[in-house]
């Protein structure tokens, strides 16, 4: 360290009583948080963080920054397609989103948000719109394909220092890699999260981390958090876990030309959100949506009806 | 917290500024005002902390002030008080330059006692 002309040599042996110190400042009593205590208490049980796009969920589940979700599904059950549409309603609160879109092109999963907003496909006149909405607030790790875990975990960094990030997508954490294969790739995997969290506490991002679920015998059973792959460690690690869900034979069942009519089948929900693990709220519940293929938005209601994620802004 | 590192780094190394200003936000900072206390140090000026809105105070490790002059600053008054409360386990004195008054208090760890 060079001598700058604001500082002047220490007086005491500060390196020294740093060191004699270390426990005390490590080990505090519960009385030395007494206004952190009272300021918690004066805002209650209410939901902190950035809101979830549907109004049923706005009262059991916040992205708070610092913390780690993982959105996990089936393949092709719209893991990335809804946490897209989470992504836009992020922005329209003034949330700094960047997405790490490891396994879609970037100009593909901007269509897609962009899809969402327009509510139907975009012309090239709203293209523009979309870009000056989103503006500062959507940022794009510009890398496909395999990267290291220690890339992501710079980009975070970087993310929040200089671009004022407060969401991070990682999509997904198969394509995070040291070069490790086999039970080392899960012990990889579960220092990676343990590193995530350590980042993401440490410059205040909430991360989002896609991760797959294990093959099961059918894509028409519902899986749950003990589904998900690899390490086990992953779930214990996460503050919120959201499983996203497609009713595929209701799917089917639509698409059928020659269906025999089925009311029970036609009464459920078309996908559903659920939370398996909340550890802010403790709330774990299941929301039914609706998937709607033109806009690429999960709809809170049962006529699939795409919703405006601006609130109003475009 | 912002600013603190380079602060710690500098009195770990043998130096300590003349006096540390710590201010209490409101609201998150920009980027440059971040900027400016992570490189106050190296650039000359006057070396600041910066409290973020949703830290918890008491969580804060605040012993880089220890037996230094700090200045505090918020419009928050209870969250001031709180980390003046806060930052007299450490430094020499705290002086309140929070609003219209001006108020020192001596701290515990006092380097001239």
């Amino acid at each position: 360290m060079t001598h700058t002309p604001n500082l002047l040599p220490d007086r005491i042996d500060f390196a020294e009583i740093h060191r004699k110190s270390q426990s005390t400042r490590i080990i505090v009593n519960a009385r030395d948080f007494e206004f952190d205590l009272a300021e918690r208490a004066a805002s209650g049980h209410v939901i902190q963080g950035a809101k979830l796009p549907w109004i049923k969920t706005q009262d059991d589940v916040g992205l708070v920054a610092g913390d780690l979700s993982i959105w996990a599904g089936i393949n092709g059950h719209g893991k990335s397609t809804l946490l897209l549409q989470v992504c836009n309603h992020l922005i329209a609160q003034s949330e700094g989103v960047c997405i790490a879109s490891l396994e879609m092109p970037i100009i593909e999963t901007l269509y897609m948000m962009c899809c969402q907003v327009a509510r139907c496909e975009p012309s090239q006149d709203f293209t523009g719109k979309f870009l000056d909405w989103a503006g500062d607030k959507l940022w794009l790790f510009n890398q496909r394909g395999s990267v290291s875990q220690d890339a992501i975990l710079g980009a975070i960094r970087w993310s929040a220092e200089h671009r004022g990030v407060k969401h991070f997508v990682i999509d997904n954490l198969m394509m995070v890699t040291d070069g490790e294969s086999g039970e080392r790739a899960m012990n990889s995997q579960k220092t990676f999260v343990e590193k995530l969290k350590l980042v993401a506490d440490d410059v205040q991002v909430h991360v989002h981390l896609v991760h797959h679920i294990r093959k099961g015998e059918s894509e028409h059973d519902r899986p749950n958090k003990f589904d998900l792959k690899g390490s086990g460690a992953i779930a214990d690690l996460a503050d919120q876990i959201f499983i996203v869900w497609r009713n595929k034979k209701r799917e089917a069942y639509f698409q059928n030309p020659n269906r025999k009519p089925d009311p029970e089948l036609e009464a459920q929900a078309g996908a559903s959100l659920a939370v398996v693990k909340n550890r802010r709220a403790g709330i774990e519940k299941s929301y039914a949506l609706w998937f709607d293929r033109v806009s690429r938005q999960f709809s809170p209601t049962s006529d699939a009806r795409p919703f405006d994620l601006t609130m109003g802004a475009l | 917290m912002i600013g603190y590192t380079e602060l710690l780094d500098a009195r770990l190394n043998g130096f300590a500024p003349a006096s540390v200003w710590v201010h209490v936000l409101d609201c998150e900072p920009s980027f440059y005002l971040k900027r400016d206390a992570q490189e106050a140090i190296a650039n000359g000026f006057r070396v600041s902390l910066l409290i973020l809105p949703k830290e918890s105070i008491a969580a804060l490790d605040l012993s880089a002030l220890t037996g230094l002059t700090v200045n505090a600053i918020g419009q928050n008054t209870p969250r001031t008080h709180a980390i003046i409360k806060h930052s007299l386990r450490y430094a020499e004195q705290v002086i309140n330059d929070s609003n219209a008054g001006l108020i020192i208090l001596r701290g515990i760890h006092d380097a001239h006692a």
